[in-house]
């Protein structure tokens, strides 16, 4: 790691060493660029990495395997299977490690030409940073700052202490109880994978339904899992009040009132802006840094990737970097387009999709015709008692617009359509 | 036979829901793709390309 106190001059900085940040710096310096790699904290990998993807893709291998070995009667296993919960929690760390020891750290980075440094990046003008004393001139900026977790504004809600992504992985003992505030991705993964694993589970969920950004069928067949799994789900949840008991946590809705050992708020995210952004003229929003297709920011040297410019929030999605890589670098008019960007849920079942649901389609008054297969019709799936569908949607010429896919293995059937 | 490699838009950006094992597929074609690419004559051109924008 570079420390010097002078000047330092690049042809790209790059702003956040998470998935966009990673992938930027990277693809940046082996196109032969100079290329800083500025990160807050002391590690590289980010949200997705050290609270998100990782972590939780960890614990939800953990929880269907403890699960499904409880639940295999009728294929004729009988086990009474037994949790070590602290062996869960170190399969989540060993995984984290792993990955960092392998390709998310400093050495990885500075041996393939890029130089890291450690500190946090405010902005004094549009090509010029501030890390602690050190000054960075970069001809070109990317911004991959990702996001935190959404706090709502609840009455009480300061009152507790409550659990988000970024302190669920440190848990030390299994809660006997735990409310989930938030029936999105996050909320609905973590808050099945900790019912496998034995807690009771209620999960709480503003809207009408469960993973809003899906089909609503999809929604219906999962809120039908979880029931059936015994979790508690209140739709069109108003939360009135929190507040600590001795029992736990109270929640107060409308409908009922809740006592939990732990809480966790999965409300969605908020984007991390470098100090000074908005100071030096670069266009913000609610939502996040505002940027065009090519992901260039209101300044022409200044780009933003990833969570924090309010996109689909993605590790793939944040992983689009490379077009602000190629629009910044070459100058070559790349563009990302959003709208059909995959995504998987890794719930059970497991939920795949990419392009415009046919409540979109139909908003958009666009002609589409539906091809279908149960997984009844498919034997792999009768053999292993698997139940789903793949659905996909065509133009009226055949051309794929969209599909979904639930069940089994959803995330590596769907990649086989695009 | 098909040809392991990509084209190379589709290497520079390897758009597929993560985290997948058949991601690893799409993966090794682009490192593939891009490797040959960036260390012959067209890697030479970017990097002169770079210079002469950015200096
Ligand atoms: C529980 C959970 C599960 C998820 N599961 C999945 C999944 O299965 N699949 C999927 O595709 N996505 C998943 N995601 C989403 C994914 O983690 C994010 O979309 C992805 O990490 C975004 O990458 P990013 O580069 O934009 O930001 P991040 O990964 O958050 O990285 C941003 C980096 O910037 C640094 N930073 C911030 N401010 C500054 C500053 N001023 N100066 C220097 N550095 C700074 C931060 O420290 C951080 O390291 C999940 C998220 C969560 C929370």
């Amino acid at each position: 790691m570079k420390n010097s106190k002078h000047d330092k001059s690049y042809q790209l900085i790059v702003i956040g060493a998470g998935s966009g940040g990673l992938v930027a710096a990277e693809f940046g310096a082996k196109l032969g660029a100079k290329v800083a790699l500025i990160e807050a904290t002391p590690r590289l990998g980010g949200e997705c990495l050290w609270n998100g993807c990782v972590p939780s893709k960890a614990l939800i291998h953990s929880a269907r395997a403890f699960w499904q070995s409880g639940h295999s009667q009728q294929i004729g296993v009988l086990t009474e299977p037994k949790l070590d919960f602290n062996a869960v929690m170190e399969h989540i760390q060993d995984s984290m490690h792993f990955i960092e020891h392998h390709h998310d750290n400093d050495e990885y980075f500075e041996k393939r030409g890029v130089d890291v440094f450690h500190g946090k990046a405010a902005f004094i003008d549009d090509s010029t940073v501030r890390v602690g004393e050190d000054i960075f001139h970069g001809r070109r900026i990317i911004i991959a700052t990702g996001s935190s977790p959404a706090i709502p504004s609840i009455r009480g809600l300061e009152t507790v202490s409550y659990l988000t992504n970024e302190t669920i992985f440190s848990l030390k003992k299994l809660p006997k109880t735990l409310t989930v505030i938030g029936g999105g991705p996050i909320g609905c993964e973590l808050g099945q994978a900790f019912a496998m694993l034995g807690s009771k589970v209620t999960i709480l969920q503003s809207g009408s339904r469960l993973l809003p950004k899906d089909e609503p069928e999809v929604s219906e067949i999962l809120l039908n899992q979880l029931k059936e799994m015994g979790i508690q789900i209140i739709l069109n949840a108003e939360i009135s009040a929190i507040k600590s008991t001795k029992q736990g946590v109270e929640i107060s809705t409308k409908q009922r009132t809740i006592v939990s050992e732990e809480l966790l708020i999965a409300t969605g995210r908020r984007p991390n802006m470098p100090t000074g952004l908005r100071e030096i003229g670069v266009t913000t929003n609610d939502q996040g840094i505002e940027v065009d297709k090519r992901m260039r920011t209101s300044l022409k040297t200044i780009y933003a990737v990833g969570d924090c410019n309010g996109g689909v929030q993605f590790t793939h999605a944040a992983g689009q970097a490379v077009v602000a890589v190629q629009n910044s670098l070459l100058g070559i008019p790349k563009t990302f387009d959003q709208s059909s960007i995959p995504w998987a849920t890794f719930t059970t079942p497991e939920i795949a999709h990419f392009g415009a649901t046919k409540g979109k389609l139909d908003s958009l008054k666009q002609n589409y015709q539906t091809a279908r297969i149960n997984f009844s019709d498919i034997d792999k799936a009768v053999t292993e008692k698997e139940s789903g569908y793949i659905e996909i949607l065509t133009n009226t010429r055949g051309s794929i617009l969209s599909a979904t896919v639930v069940g089994a293995n959803a995330s590596e059937v769907l990649a086989k359509l695009y | 036979m098909r040809d392991l490699r990509v084209p190379l838009k589709d290497a520079a950006s390897v758009m597929q829901a993560y985290p997948t094992f058949s991601l690893g597929l799409k993966q090794l074609s682009a490192n593939v793709t891009m490797d040959k690419m960036t260390d012959g004559i067209i890697g030479w051109l970017i990097k002169r390309v770079i210079k002469l924008r950015l200096g």
